[in-house]
């Protein structure tokens, strides 16, 4: 008899990691289009450049440990996206290459490849690119002509002490300035929309990470809609929290995931010097999501022993 | 061991290069003064008086590099007086009850220092081309943005590990390092 052993989710409809991942990509390009609406032809180079040198790195880790080719399972094309659209419009190419290695090379192969990597990769790059070139990093422009060559600086809506006004309408279709892909709400909703048709994330992450910081923003006195539709909180609810690997399995683990998560973000808001706190507060609970998962378990455990002990 | 100190002062090379010379310095001579008086020693007292000649050898030194170089002293700050509970010199320190004579425990001492101050070096000497472009704040590299992480703590892991990473890499494939 032949034994398998794998690690869960143990997949047994037609959905394989390349279809989620394509299905992501193509959940992914509502955003995409956006932003290159709104930042015109120097936010598709990013992500464009970002998703090649993400491929490459790839294979040529690939080729260097003597394994078959993964890029084919788009899980390297999709982690060069996803940091493309945490970029700044206006990212010189060799930084995109650094980020990228650092995704692809340490992140995720250094820990054994896809569905091993404890941090998520994207994320994890884009705070090694932020803390490390911190200049270009907070480099942003306006959001307002198409085909626009050079940009024009701006700050972003949550800059401490910019004395800018957004509005809310404003935030929902991402006319402002920020990372490509992180300022319009409606085009990541949309994309959110299709994920949940496919059933490919689950609702329970996003909705306690949403909730946690529409609760804590109130509680602080604070709107909470500007704090949820601003800094791509909507984008890392759906695309980054509910990446499969780096999150936990259990339900009540996800639950308290997004619950630390958001009270995370919205600490890091208030109280730091930090002008982006999404990365840091997901790359630090990425850190926890063994313990959750036990915790989770045991909780678990302890529900059902509560529920189905037939007492005397 | 001694972790501390090697992520806290390997910003640069000669920082990193001084804190080694200091360790190798305290180091051997830590040995043999203790070997000279083992015998004298109540066993109860022991790990008192070793401590005792080790914070005793790392005041000369700083004070000496006080006086030598005080920029050096500035920059090497906390981590110099701590060299006095550095795990590697207690460690060494402590093993010195097996030596049988003074030539035994200088080598043990100039090796393992050596060694230490190796690392240092290699990692001090990376961090600073790669996190500023210098070396010996001398540039370089030219036309480079300096990765201001690798001044960082996470930045001195890396490397760590990266070397760590190397070493373990030769052991395989060649059996030893």
């Amino acid at each position: 008899m032949k034994l398998v052993m794998a690690s869960s989710p143990h997949i047994t409809s037609e959905l394989n990691v390349q279809r989620t991942m394509l299905n992501v990509i193509l959940a992914l390009f509502p955003v995409i289009f956006f932003s290159f609406f709104f930042f015109g032809f120097p936010a598709f180079i990013v992500i464009i450049s970002s998703v090649i040198s993400a491929v490459l790195v790839e294979s040529l880790v690939s080729i260097i440990k003597k394994e078959p080719l993964t890029v084919f399972d788009g899980s390297a094309a999709l982690t060069g996206l996803l940091l493309a659209l945490w970029l700044p419009p206006i990212t010189p190419l060799w930084m995109i290459l650094i980020g990228n290695i650092f995704a692809i090379g340490i992140v995720k192969q250094c820990f054994g490849g896809l569905g091993h990597n404890i941090f998520n990769p994207a994320l994890a790059a884009k705070l090694f690119l932020s803390i490390t070139y911190p200049t270009y990093m907070t480099s942003w422009y306006k959001a307002n002509s198409w085909f626009q060559f050079l940009p024009v600086a701006s700050s972003t809506p949550l800059s401490k002490g910019a004395t800018l006004l957004t509005t809310h309408a404003q935030l929902f279709w991402g006319n402002t300035a920020g990372n490509i892909g992180t300022t319009s709400c409606f085009a990541i909703i949309l994309g959110a929309i299709w994920l949940f048709k496919k059933h490919i994330i689950d609702w329970k992450t996003s909705a306690s990470f949403l909730g946690t910081i529409f609760v804590f923003s109130i509680l602080t006195w604070n709107d909470p809609f500007f704090q949820i539709m601003s800094g791509g909180v909507l984008f890392a609810a759906f695309f980054m929290l509910t990446d499969y690997v780096t999150t936990p399995l259990t339900k009540i683990g996800r639950i308290l995931f997004g619950f630390f998560t958001g009270l995370l973000v919205i600490s890091i808001r208030l109280w730091s010097i930090m002008p982006e706190s999404i990365p840091f507060a997901v790359i630090l609970m990425n850190g926890f999501v063994p313990l959750l998962d036990k915790l989770g378990v045991y909780l678990h455990l302890k529900i059902y022993e509560k529920l189905f002990t037939k007492h005397p | 061991m001694g972790l501390c100190p090697t992520l806290a002062i390997s910003t640069s090379a000669l920082n990193a290069l001084s804190l080694g010379i200091a360790t190798v310095v305290v180091l051997v001579s830590s040995n043999c003064l203790i070997l000279l008086i083992k015998k004298d020693l109540p066993e109860k007292l022991y790990f008192l008086i070793n401590i005792f000649i080790i914070a005793t050898l790392v005041t000369i030194i700083e004070l000496l590099l006080k006086a030598i170089s005080p920029t050096l002293h500035n920059s090497l700050g906390i981590y110099l007086p701590l060299l006095v509970v550095n795990t590697l010199i207690l460690e060494r320190v402590e093993s010195t009850t097996q030596h049988k004579d003074l030539k035994e425990a200088l080598e043990d001492g100039v090796e393992k220092g050596l060694s230490f101050s190796l690392a240092l070096f290699l990692i001090g000497s990376l961090r600073e081309i790669l996190g500023s472009g210098t070396f010996f704040s001398i540039p370089v590299l030219f036309n480079y943005k300096p990765m201001f992480i690798m001044l960082l703590p996470p930045g001195g892991f890396l490397i760590m590990g990266f070397i760590l990473a190397y070493l373990n890499y030769r052991k395989n494939k060649n059996g030893i390092l």
